[in-house]
């Protein structure tokens, strides 16, 4: 967090379907609010540990299904909301959730949960001031998931070895998907130069 | 790419409901055990157990926040006094999915007769009494899975409290510290529980409990609940729980079975 005093609240949400990426867009972002004296917050996937825990079940026991992994993730949310979020909002900073709410409803429409219990599930959360896709490098939607890489990294770790589920691949393809729709909607834009510059002097 | 017609339980096909009816005849029942701390749930349970093993039934039993997977996350949070009531709705969601999908309907499709100490509801009524909204813990429970019956084991705040005095004192959550703010942990189970009662009350009629008055004796209470058992009735899977068992049977379909339908 940064120590400059704060103007206005914000409530930024970044979203990505590739991990590393959307790690690498938020640090970039927050260093250039650090450059710009901007007093910021963040709050990343898994802030309650719960998905790290998880990776030390024994292998005897069943693994998650994904109607089970977005609802821990919606708890993880409550627990960034309550700890990170709130709080860093209530002191005036402008605050990047990276992921937030789309990602997580991404990854549920693109394995065929209802987008009306999503929308139920989610709305909880505070709408955001602004919501942005980070720009994926559709190369590396091939690449093996790596569980601690970023949530639907993990949930395509966990669903990959269940039957019938589709590949890591196919399961980013159609979260992609989802969010390109968003765009099309106006419910999201791309994180180009112009929104980071937007962003940073809101 | 591939069309997951499979994950659309919703939208299911006259195929599959022929599959769940069925299945039905050969299906177990679901029986919850129900009612707040100290009813004596436990205790009818291993009776009503013994009892139907002796007609000749197979029995498997289950428990509330049993789940490998997720009991120790819940288990972590609580110790540490960190859960808020929407996450811990959120969590008992998945734990109960959990469960549900590996335990509770792969029996009831093998013919097993499963029984719950505990299904949703207690999870339902104490979060309510928080302040959480019905509906959206409803949502989170979604698609729900009706027990075919559910014994609801009546028993006033005060007798509640007496019992779980016998034994020691109830924990922070049990006792509703979180929201209560009292210190005396007896003193906010009373308070507590006379909210968590109400919303018992609201969901025995939206959830049709067979109330059982958990003050009698044990023996009278097992009888009652041999003859409730008796008048009980199947709910029919595909009018009252197609959804979850066809999510369920999508991506956990039991080896060799369902083909052969």
């Amino acid at each position: 967090m940064s120590e400059k005093a704060p103007n206005e609240s914000r409530l930024i949400a970044l979203e990505g379907t590739h991990g590393p990426d959307l790690a690498a867009a938020t640090e970039s972002l927050l260093r250039k609010l650090a450059d710009r004296k901007r007093a910021w917050g963040a709050s990343r996937w898994d802030a309650s540990n719960t998905f790290f825990e998880m990776r030390f079940a024994k292998s005897s026991v069943p693994p998650a299904s994904v109607r089970m992994l977005i609802l821990l993730y919606a708890s993880d949310l409550v627990f960034r909301l309550r700890w990170e979020i709130a709080p860093a909002l209530k002191e005036g900073k402008l605050v990047v959730a990276a992921p937030y709410v789309d990602t997580a409803v991404a990854l549920g429409v693109a394995v065929g949960l209802p987008k009306r219990w999503l929308a139920d599930l989610f709305s909880f959360a505070p709408k955001p001031d602004g919501v942005f896709r980070i720009e994926e490098k559709k190369k590396n939607w091939h690449k093996k998931c790596k569980p601690g890489d970023g949530f639907v990294e993990f949930c395509c770790s966990v669903l990959a070895n269940s039957h019938p589920y589709p590949d890591p691949a196919d399961i980013r393809a159609r979260a992609l998907d989802y969010l390109d729709n968003l765009q099309e909607k106006k419910g999201c834009s791309e994180l180009k130069k112009k929104a980071v510059a937007a962003i940073c002097e809101s | 790419m591939a069309e997951y017609a499979a994950f659309q339980p919703t939208k299911a096909g006259a195929r599959q409901l022929k599959l769940l009816e069925a299945r039905e005849s050969k299906r177990g029942l679901f029986i919850v055990f129900e009612g707040p701390d100290g009813a004596g749930k436990s205790t009818q349970k291993k009776l009503f157990k013994k009892w139907l093993e002796s007609e000749g039934h197979q029995v498997v039993s289950t428990k509330s926040n049993s789940s490998l997977l997720v009991k120790p996350l819940i288990r972590a949070r609580k110790l540490a006094h960190a859960l808020s009531p929407a996450e811990a709705c959120l969590m008992e969601a998945a734990e109960f999915r959990h469960r549900l999908e590996n335990e509770i309907l792969p029996a009831l499709w093998k013919g097993q007769i499963v029984l719950a100490d505990r299904h949703l509801f207690t999870n339902l009524a104490r979060n309510a009494a928080r302040g959480l909204r019905l509906d959206w813990q409803l949502n989170a429970y979604a698609p729900l899975f009706w027990p075919d019956m559910v014994f609801y084991f009546a028993i006033s705040a005060e007798a509640s409290i007496d019992r779980i005095a016998a034994t020691g004192e109830p924990t922070y959550y049990q006792a509703g510290q979180d929201i209560t703010d009292i210190d005396n942990p007896f003193a906010s189970y009373r308070q507590f529980m006379k909210r968590v009662l109400q919303e018992y009350e609201s969901l025995a009629l939206i959830f049709r409990f067979m109330t059982v008055d958990a003050e009698q004796s044990i023996y009278t209470q097992h009888r009652n609940l041999r003859q409730l058992f008796r008048q009980g009735m199947k709910r029919p899977w595909t009018e009252w729980n197609a959804d979850a068992v066809l999510e369920w049977l999508a991506h956990k379909p039991p080896a060799g079975e369902v083909e052969s339908e």
